[in-house]
């Protein structure tokens, strides 16, 4: 029997990158995505005993969050968040990539929730459509056609934005 | 597999490994670009998307586990209760600093200061009312009576704390009186002397001393004060 501590530190340190990005653009709020990064890991520390595969632990892990940010929502007012001082800095990042993750952060999180949550399942969580499927509780088309406009309209702007900035493509 | 259900497939799922899709996909260069632009794509999104969590997020949250976890264990109650034993001896302590100044120290004080400034006992500076008051805003205070002519008007220094001191002409003599806006005293204590008398007096926030000579009636004085003046702040 694998010492419960133990195997709650090992989600933390394999899991918590995901699970703080996911919150991030779900609340698009730093602090406030830590807040619930720290909620979700709480109440996943009581419930532990109920996680019997390792392997959906993140899955598991992510459908606390969603309903920890359920949870918080009126609370935090995410609408009231100016898009424009919306800016990230990374540190890693090359000058000319900066440019093009700003122009894709911003179109992000332009985007309404019910496309961004789909779009950040699939690239952070690297989850399949069925995976993103079980976690929103929506049926398999509602999924692909949601996850269809995400991306059409993150293209589309890129492709504008990009376009008008002289950024390199490829 | 028609055109357009290729792009939106695609469109949903770039990296999509259904049969059917990847065999519409090799049916082209076109249709192979046309993947492979969106599979570009989704590096990038993964670039902007995947941005770095805080610093020390991952020891924080198992920190958080931690000490929550131990909120139910006996040990975190034993230490709320020495720390609320301790915080009682503070605030025990606090209260005990807070004490008003002790009788028999103010007496001798008051005494004290008035025996420094006998001289101005025989001053007839004639100032007015409206000085005093001056003098008093700074410390808070207000009088809304009137003392005719002021025969000596300064500031005072009693146990280190700053008042306005105010010499008034009585009928034995000059009447003292000094206003302590720092002083707090719980109750009236009369004092006297081979020479003088008088009292000290609680008024809101701070205290008042009323000294003359012996046999001078401060009834009037005393009264005056009480009615007129407070410690407004």
């Amino acid at each position: 029997m694998v010492n419960k501590q133990i195997r709650f530190n090992v989600l933390v340190n394999a899991l918590y990158s995901d699970l703080y990005r996911y919150a991030f653009w779900l609340c698009k709020n730093a602090s406030i995505a830590e807040d619930l990064v720290q909620e979700t890991y709480l109440r996943a520390w009581k419930s532990i005993d109920k996680l019997k595969d390792d392997k959906a632990a993140k899955a598991w892990l992510i459908t606390i969050l969603r309903r920890e940010n359920a949870r918080l929502y009126e609370r935090y007012k995410p609408e009231l968040f100016d898009v424009d001082d919306f800016y990230l800095e990374d540190r890693s990042a090359q000058p000319g990539q900066m440019m093009e993750n700003h122009i894709l952060q911003k179109t992000i999180t332009q985007l309404d929730i019910e496309f961004r949550e789909p779009i950040a399942l699939q690239i952070i969580g690297g989850f399949s459509v069925d995976e993103i499927s079980g976690i929103l509780e929506l049926n398999k088309n509602t999924v692909l056609t949601r996850l269809y406009r995400a991306r059409n309209k993150l293209k589309q702007a890129y492709t504008e934005q990009a376009g008008n900035r002289g950024v390199r493509n490829g | 597999m028609d055109d357009l259900e290729f792009r939106r497939r695609a469109y949903a799922d770039p990296k999509s490994q259904a049969v059917d899709l990847l065999d519409k996909k090799n049916e082209s260069e076109d249709n192979r670009q046309f993947v492979e632009d969106l599979q570009q794509f989704d590096e990038k999104l993964k670039q902007a998307m995947c941005v770095e969590p805080p610093e020390g997020l991952a020891q924080r949250i198992i920190l958080n586990q931690t000490l929550n976890n131990h909120s139910q264990s006996k040990l975190h109650r034993r230490y709320i209760l020495s720390m609320a034993a301790s915080f009682l001896l503070v605030l025990g302590l606090f209260f005990y600093i807070l004490q008003p100044v002790s009788g028999v120290d103010l007496e001798r004080e008051v005494f004290a200061h008035v025996y420094e400034e006998l001289n101005h006992l025989n001053e007839q500076q004639g100032k007015e009312t409206s000085q005093f008051n001056e003098a008093l805003k700074k410390h808070g205070g207000k009088f809304l009576g009137d003392f005719g002519k002021i025969n000596y008007l300064g500031s005072c220094n009693i146990v280190n704390k700053k008042g306005v001191h105010l010499i008034l002409a009585g009928t034995q003599g000059a009447v003292t009186v000094m206003m302590l806006p720092e002083i707090k005293v719980s109750t009236e204590q009369v004092i006297s002397d081979s020479r003088f008398h008088g009292a000290i007096i609680p008024t809101g926030k701070g205290s008042i001393a009323i000294v003359g000579e012996k046999g001078e009636s401060l009834k009037e004085i005393k009264q005056v004060l009480e009615n007129n003046f407070d410690w407004v702040i």
